[in-house]
């Protein structure tokens, strides 16, 4: 195994930052949000929990927004920014606030209930919900990815009174305990910190989290993402797993070229042993089509989870399907009594509240009134952008690429090859700084990200907000290579 | 156990409740079709949940202050009030639904960016919970006592977790463990699981599927909750507590206990979180943390902290724990160091706009808000004794913080010990006095739930009074057994 120089990099980062490119680009981006980063500033002394400041993804300069429609946001500043981060990917349906989600919205303010009570709108989504995902018998609206991933877990080892749960190494299922572990490689710091070893029974359980201690064997089993050695690891728990939590693409390894055909074949191999299977479409649930992963490519399971766009309006709403018989473990049998030591309880006091329903409801309604044309648009827009880069590596040996999946979650970079079969491969091949000046560099040129320079799009964006940000993706590469920025690292 | 079913099978062959049964599902009609038909397909909703599963689930179509409206063109007075998350000035105040009808469009950045609204909810909260010295916005309360537990455990390095016996921390692992005995089947169904003094309670999981792990379960007795804290203070992450809840609702024995408790942590350097999520605004504006003078690392709200029944929770406290969960500013510092609790909508603008019209109006009512609450259940509660004296029916309002609180029928005015009282609550009573009320108009879930604030006017509170009163009254004509024969 390879590792990077841990002080290399640092080297690296402190050679950059003295030099004056950077620091005119630091000074520019400091003039231009001067309002936003005493805003920023002031909530950081007091409340912790916001976007920008997440751990691990730690964005500069953050951005304090009083406007966003469709892909156009406004900061505090009077600065207008192209947005092709919509808000982790959850708004890049159709932008921010689409105009029918927000009057839907708007009607039921003021008169429908709040949360607690059953709302006629939740039969129309399940209905609407129905409709894309025929492969599910049944649903459950929580808060977010998290809760669903942390629900199909608990309803599986209900269902199966079992509690080993196995997951792929670097696969991102949120924050909870098991989700810690092993998760993206940037969480981890690999590869400047090596990854673990790959053993008899695995990858050895770590922790990416403070907080969270690693789990026992009896409770967590790490895949590789190697076919045959995780098949073979889950033939020999087979006996002991509760489920098998996969996704068919996942940001840290994006490449469904590879990942597909394993998540598939592991999926059907769970169903061959009766070991229930949780696939994960928080992030590739209607993409790939209105029926997401599972549908488009016939990955099959018995509890699906969805987030992201199946929410509006940012208001937060999960839903997890599947099977009725394990979803039923959370339903009440009608009487409490009958209820003792059969039930589980995963549901929140606002929990599938009415405005959460119905922001959801309005856009899942027009991503259905869109049709396949929609994808269509979409697919058309990231095969223009995805040859344009083509061309530019042709004629400029940048490796500048749009890496990404499912039409279309993804994010530029500069990597050396075109396709990863190797995870950890992958996670060496990243070049982390070269993410975080491309961001810098985007919001001087009007381009908004977080802290990678992700890019979510759909009905978001128009052809020509594509080419606006293609132009300043490319001019970013262009003078990152004038000032010698090493866009390959050793 | 077959005590309690035979009850239950005389009583529903009794021919009063089958005509209330069968009067509901008329004039509930087209919310029953309505249950039936999502029954089948979604899991999720509150109608469904387990556990406290309501009888004859009500499709709402209308709610405005204390007043809801059914699909079929019932209307109630609600003295549930979306599990009290409604409760300050009940269902879509004008104030609160303006504002946030104001930041819809273009103005609304939904989730992942930073929207001045943040800061002002900070300043509110400041106001109101001054004791905390910074904020986090969750989802869920039990989003909150997770995070708390996260942020406890990665500030100590210790993993054990100590909560008390029969508080309900909401739906994670831990608060899975020795929830209310309504969830156990305490104790006429299964008996309480065993003390030891140097394990405490034994832990035992009310919901199916959940693991038991680094868990320490504390009796409602304080020499025996201090001796366990204190043996175990090396492990300990944190102690959970809260000082009042449904299962445990007599403050006068509470609040002493968890007092205690709190400072003994304190002393030994064991991160003492308390769970507000009920409590929280409650007490006064700054909780019952500030009421009670009670010493804290991390308190947890949920509840009423968010406006309009949009998911919004908060874990606050002091910064050097809440600080585990924020970046420090570069990712290659956080590797190793921190913590990651928040999730992709959490914190969004809506839920933030929401929360801040709310408890904005809530700082611009001040002690009157309070006053007001306390005289209107004072007057329900003496007009409740002297029912309880002329009628002999053992009719109490039990609760606490102005007001959370259930309608039920206990011999006694309060129980010392937890495990009495669990013993002494008719959940038979519960369930008919519900379903009486829900006939004469008022409104609440699956058991005889009692939130106020600001949602009722004086004139509610005595519509609720004659309900609650008219309902006692005619379970009495019935022979209704109030008080259960003693468990043995």
């Amino acid at each position: 195994m390879t590792t990077v120089d841990k002080p290399s990099v640092e080297t690296l980062v402190a050679e950059l930052l003295s030099q004056q490119w950077v620091i005119d680009l630091f000074t520019e981006l400091a003039g231009r949000q001067a309002q936003s980063l005493a805003v920023s500033g002031l909530v950081r002394e007091r409340a912790a929990s916001n976007h920008v400041f997440w751990p691990f993804h730690a964005p500069q300069f953050p951005l304090v927004v009083e406007e966003a429609s469709g892909c156009r946001i406004t900061d505090i500043d009077g600065n207008t920014y192209l947005d092709s981060h919509l808000g982790f990917g959850s708004q890049a349906l159709f932008g921010h606030a689409p105009a029918r989600v927000v009057e839907f919205v708007r009607d039921q303010l003021a008169i429908t209930s709040g949360n607690g009570y059953l709302n006629p709108i939740e039969q129309k989504l399940v209905d609407l919900l129905g409709g894309f995902l025929p492969h599910a018998e049944k649903f459950a609206f929580l808060n977010s990815g998290t809760d669903a991933t942390n629900a199909a877990i608990r309803l599986t080892r209900a269902h199966t009174g079992k509690r080993l749960v196995a997951k792929f190494e670097g696969a991102l299922h949120g924050v909870h305990d098991i989700a810690a572990h092993n998760t993206a490689f940037w969480y981890h710091g690999h590869p400047v910190q090596p990854f673990p070893e790959i053993g008899p029974d695995g990858i050895a359980p770590l922790p990416a989290l403070t907080g969270v201690a690693p789990l026992p064997p009896t409770e967590l089993l790490v895949l590789p993402n190697d076919l045959d050695v995780a098949i073979a690891l889950i033939e020999k728990h087979r006996g002991e797993l509760a489920c098998v939590l996969g996704e068919a693409v996942s940001s840290s390894f994006p490449y469904p070229e590879h990942t597909v055909p394993l998540i598939k074949a592991v999926a059907e191999r769970c169903q061959a042993l009766r070991v229930p299977f949780v696939l994960d479409e928080v992030l590739t649930g209607f993409r790939y089509g209105p029926s997401g992963a599972a549908g488009y490519f016939g990955i099959p399971a018995d509890l699906y989870t969805y987030g992201k766009v199946v929410t509006g309006l940012g208001l937060p709403l999960s839903v997890i399907g599947g099977k009725a018989e394990i979803l039923d473990h959370m339903q009440t049998s009608g009487l409490p009594l009958t209820d003792l030591g059969r039930k589980t309880c995963v549901q929140t006091t606002h929990a599938g509240n009415h405005l959460s329903l119905a922001a959801s409801y309005a856009s899942l309604s027009l991503l259905q009134e869109a049709g396949p044309a929609y994808y269509e648009r979409t697919r058309a827009k990231v095969g223009r952008v995805r040859s344009r880069l083509a061309d530019f590596r042709a004629e400029t040996g940048i490796p500048l690429r749009l890496m990404g999946f499912g039409d279309f979650i993804g994010s530029f970079g500069f990597v050396a090859e075109e396709s990863y079969a190797d995870y950890r491969e992958f996670a060496e091949a990243v070049n982390p700084i070269g993410l975080f000046f491309l961001t810098l560099m985007l919001r001087q040129r009007g381009v908004y990200t977080l802290s990678l320079p992700m890019f979510f799009t759909g009905d978001a964006h128009s052809e020509s907000d594509v080419d606006e940000l293609l132009t300043a993706v490319t001019d970013s590469a262009l003078e990152l290579d004038k000032h010698g920025f090493p866009f390959v690292l050793p | 156990m077959t005590s309690m079913n035979e009850l239950i099978a005389d009583l529903f062959s009794q021919q009063w409740v089958i005509d209330l049964l069968t009067e509901l599902a008329e004039r509930q009609r087209g919310s029953l079709a309505l249950t039936e038909q999502v029954r089948p397909n979604s899991a999720g909703g509150h109608v469904f949940m387990p556990f406290h599963a309501p009888q004859f689930p009500l499709a709402v179509v209308e709610a405005s202050g204390s007043r809801l409206t059914d699909i079929d063109g019932n209307s109630y007075l609600d003295v549930h009030l979306g599990f009290g998350g409604q409760s300050l000035f009940g269902h879509n105040p004008p104030e609160v639904v303006e504002f946030v009808r104001s930041q819809l469009g273009v103005v609304n950045s939904g989730n992942g960016y930073l929207n001045p609204i943040e800061l002002k909810l900070v300043e509110v909260l400041r106001d109101l919970v001054p004791h905390n010295e910074k904020f986090a916005f969750l989802n869920s309360g039990t989003d909150a006592t997770n995070a708390a537990i996260r942020l406890a455990r990665a500030h100590t390095g210790r993993r054990l977790v100590a909560k008390f016996e029969g508080c309900w921390h909401g739906v994670h692992d831990i608060a899975a463990h020795n929830t209310s005995f309504l969830a156990h089947g305490h104790p006429r169904l299964r008996p309480f699981p065993e003390i030891s003094p140097d394990r405490g309670v034994t832990p035992e999981v009310g919901f199916k599927g959940a693991v038991s792990n680094d868990i320490l379960v504390l009796p409602h007795d304080t020499t025996l909750a201090l001796a366990l804290i204190e043996k175990h203070r090396d492990e300990l992450a944190c102690v959970l507590g809260e000082v009042a809840s449904q299962s445990v609702p007599f403050t006068e024995h509470n609040v002493p206990r968890i007092l205690e408790v709190a400072h003994r942590c304190k002393a030994l350097g064991v991160p003492f979180v308390l769970d507000e999520v009920l409590t929280g605004f409650r007490f006064g504006a700054a909780g019952a943390a500030a009421r009670f003078n009670i010493p804290t690392d991390l308190i947890c709200y949920g509840k009423v902290v968010s406006g309009l029944g949009v998911g919004l929770s908060v874990v606050a406290g002091r910064a050097e724990l809440i600080d585990r969960m924020q970046t420090t500013g570069l990712g290659l510092g956080d590797i190793g160091q921190k913590t990651f609790v928040q999730n992709t909508h959490s914190g969004n603008h809506l839920a933030l706009a929401a929360s801040y019209a709310a408890l904005r109006k809530l700082r611009d009512e001040g002690e009157p808000f309070y006053d007001r609450t306390r005289a209107k259940v004072h007057s329900l509660q003496s007009r409740l004794a002297e029912f309880r004296e002329e009628t002999s029916i053992p009719l109490r309002l039990l609760g606490f913080g102005e007001f959370c609180g259930t309608f039920g029928f206990v011999a006694e005015d309060s129980y010392a010990d937890y495990r009495e009282f669990a013993g002494a609550v008719n959940a038979l009573g519960s369930v008919m006095l519900t379903l009486q009320l829900r006939r004469r108009g008022v409104y609440t879930f699956s058991m005889p739930m009692f939130y106020t604030g600001d949602a009722h006017s004086d004139a509610d509170i005595d519509e609720v009074h004659t309900a609650v009163t008219e309902s006692a009254q005619e379970m009495e004509k019935h022979g209704f057994p109030f008080v259960l024969p003693p468990t043995t």
